[in-house]
């Protein structure tokens, strides 16, 4: 049954390395003067200056679940708060959930989609990830955690962009969209940026699963955004206009799209399977859908294993009724993915 | 009870026209008698008790939201998010048993027969004896629920992957009972012989005391938020489903292998159930604001309140069964004298 997601207390997942600046931007966001009021979830209670009526120390606290997916985690803390905090409905607008620096960002966002009492009251609006210019290059060699976070990211904060060279921050740049085409990215100096550009993004809104293209190259590189076809191999290596590109080692995209339509006997059972069994290297997922037989627009979106899905809306006249899938995940089965997903296309 | 017989063609017999409505003006958290008043807790901040036929009186107890609250009949103790550990008793007097230094959550209370209380912020369960010396014990991972046994001073602490059983004025080290997944409300059984818990999961884990035998109580759609023993302990009523679930308890074996009845189905989800102290009925609420009286022996149904409105958020008998409380999430409440 749809329902008013207005009705529900947004939560923004803030992720980033040790240092990055994680605790800056909280400040700035508490302190800004926006009419506001925040309840915010932090691990590091009371060793951080943070000024704020509501704060709730967490203990990052990530559990199974007892279904067999080793993948399949909530963290265990975060449905306890969040089920205190609604008794305190009204006295807050929003919800801030800031992890640790080492913190994997998925079991956060599982407990939004397993969680029963979590999903009546809350939605995770998005994950915000910063990001140190100066050293995140160096962290996503020797770090696998802030590579999680920056795969993970809907957006991304790149902090500190003063203490770094234009070559340096075309490197770190490169280096992001090697591994998240798809997250939007600011550079900032001391976390200055647009709070509506990390506030109520509805990045886990199914109804606002508009634009899954990639966001690579935004400066000067416009013609790459509509170069799209099912047989685009997402190789960026190059394109000619002397920007770096890299293919991280181990953590990647790949998307995939189809003018013709889906056969949905055929695509459900196809995307159920492929992250019951990839799901531990799968990180996010998402897609618009056009299937066969069918005037409605299918979206949805996934973390791990957990995937849910529905019918948007009519698919306008004039639109192309062309389908979009985004993965972004560790050592992805590319071929895998491609040839599961070519035997979901109708081919009269 | 001779009133409130129900009958026997479909239309389900009303007692809706006899049932007090009292408008609190705030959202509800839980209900609980003290002597011959109702006391409502609120969602945060007060305490709103209702004496005969007077309004009900305010009565402050937290300085935030109310996230636990037990009762024994003589007394209402409450854990708040302002860190304090609150007692209120019949007479109205309101006092601080305990106060979290770092200004935790107090996440979990339980009371005692004889005086003892019990509080959990984080993984630390505190103990606070009749004497009023204080013990603690830290669990691994931060407590889901605490529950007294009936017989001597031993302490449930429900957490992650188990139960820890801690015998607070013995020297032995506690008992852990195992089991994998999230581990939130915890009860013994009146008799002393099961132990059960509510887990994250929509599912009850139970063990048999004697000799720690597993009890896996599955097949709800929804997290079980509320458990009621029946009279004299023979049947577990829990929420959670479209009916009331009652696991047969009476045989040594407990539900072990056997089927639980399903009582006062609705399309609505159960969210909590109370048992008559002496009958074998029970009061249901459901997430659409329905309560429902239902006798045991047949699942014959009298509705107390209508559907339409908020969750039920709690229910309540008093100590004589003479009494019935309920309050919705939303701040309605009623009480019925039967």
């Amino acid at each position: 049954m749809p329902e008013l997601t207005s009705s529900k207390i947004p939560v923004t997942v803030l992720t980033g390395y040790l240092g990055a600046g994680k605790t800056t931007l909280l400040n700035r966001i508490l302190s800004e003067n926006h009419g506001k009021k925040y309840a915010v979830i932090v691990n590091e209670f009371g060793e951080i200056g943070i000024d704020n009526d509501l704060i709730i120390g967490a203990d990052e606290e990530v559990f199974e679940m007892n279904n067999g997916c080793i993948c399949c985690t909530v963290r265990g803390d975060l449905v306890r708060i969040l089920d205190g905090l609604m008794k305190r409905k009204g006295k807050f607008d929003a919800i801030i959930v800031e992890t640790t620096g080492l913190a994997d960002p998925a079991p956060v966002a599982q407990t939004f989609f397993v969680d029963e009492d979590v999903q009546k009251n809350a939605r995770l609006d998005a994950v915000v990830t910063v990001a140190d210019a100066k050293w995140l290059s160096d962290r996503l060699k020797d770090a696998p955690e802030a590579k999680n976070q920056i795969a993970f990211a809907d957006v991304i904060v790149l902090n500190k962009t003063d203490l770094v060279s234009k070559a340096e921050l075309a490197e770190v740049e490169a280096r992001i969209r090697g591994i998240n085409p798809y997250a939007k990215l600011h550079r900032t100096e001391r976390c200055k940026v647009a709070l509506s550009d990390v506030l109520e993004r509805g990045a886990f809104d199914l109804d606002r699963i508009l634009e899954i293209e990639p966001e690579f190259l935004e400066a000067g590189d416009d013609h790459h955004h509509h170069d799209h076809d099912h047989h685009h191999d997402h190789d960026h290596h190059d394109h000619g206009h002397g920007l770096k590109h890299y293919h991280d080692e181990d953590m990647q995209s790949l998307s995939l799209s189809s003018d013709k339509p889906l056969d949905p006997a055929r695509f459900m059972p196809w995307l159920q399977g492929l992250v019951a069994s990839e799901g531990q290297k799968i990180l996010r997922s998402k897609g618009i859908l056009s299937f066969s037989d069918d005037d409605e627009r299918y979206v949805f979106q996934g973390v791990h294993m957990m995937l849910e899905g529905d019918h948007q809306r009519p698919w306008k006249d004039g639109e192309p009724r062309q389908s979009r899938l985004v993965f972004i995940g560790r050592e992805l089965p590319e071929t895998l993915i491609r040839e599961g997903f070519e035997r979901c296309i109708v081919t009269q | 009870m001779t009133d409130f017989e129900p009958g026997e063609s479909a239309s389900i017999i009303s007692v809706t026209d006899k049932v007090r409505s009292l408008a609190i003006g705030a959202p509800l958290s839980a209900v609980h008698f003290l002597g011959p008043s109702a006391a409502f807790v609120g969602a945060e901040e007060n305490i709103f008790v209702v004496t005969g036929e007077a309004e009900p009186a305010t009565l402050p107890v937290h300085g935030g939201g109310i996230l636990c609250a037990t009762s024994d009949g003589a007394r209402i103790v409450t854990g708040g998010d302002d860190g304090k550990v609150v007692s209120l008793n019949a007479k109205g007097e309101v006092s601080v048993i305990a106060t979290d230094p770092k200004r935790r959550w107090i996440d979990n209370v339980a009371l005692h027969p004889d005086g003892a209380v019990a509080w959990s912020a984080g993984k630390t369960a505190f103990i606070r004896g009749a004497k009023d010396q204080e013990k603690s014990l830290d669990v691994p991972t931060t407590v889901g629920g605490l529950a007294f046994a009936p017989k001597g001073l031993r302490l449930a602490v429900a957490h992650y992957n188990g139960v820890t059983l801690w015998f607070p004025n013995m020297a032995a080290e506690p008992e852990f009972l195992a089991w994998a997944g999230s581990h939130l409300a915890v009860i013994f059984s009146p008799d002393n012989k099961f132990l059960v818990t509510a887990m994250h999961e929509p599912a009850l884990h139970g063990w048999r005391l004697a000799d720690n035998r597993h009890m896996r109580m599955t097949g709800y759609p929804g997290r079980v938020r509320s458990m009621a023993w029946s009279a004299g302990g023979k049947a577990l009523a829990t929420s959670g489903a479209d009916a009331v679930i009652m696991w047969p308890f009476a045989s040594k074996d407990g539900p072990m292998g056997k089927e639980p009845a399903m009582l006062a189905p609705l399309k609505a989800r159960v969210t909590a159930v109370a048992c008559h102290p002496d009958q074998a009925i029970l009061v249901a609420g459901y997430e659409d604001g329905t309560v429902l009286m239902v006798r045991m022996a047949d699942g014959a149904e009298i509705l107390v309140h209508r559907n339409g409105g908020a969750a039920i958020a709690a229910l309540a008998w008093n100590a004589k069964g003479t009494l019935l409380a309920f309050a919705a999430e939303d701040g309605e409440a009623g009480l019925l004298e039967l």
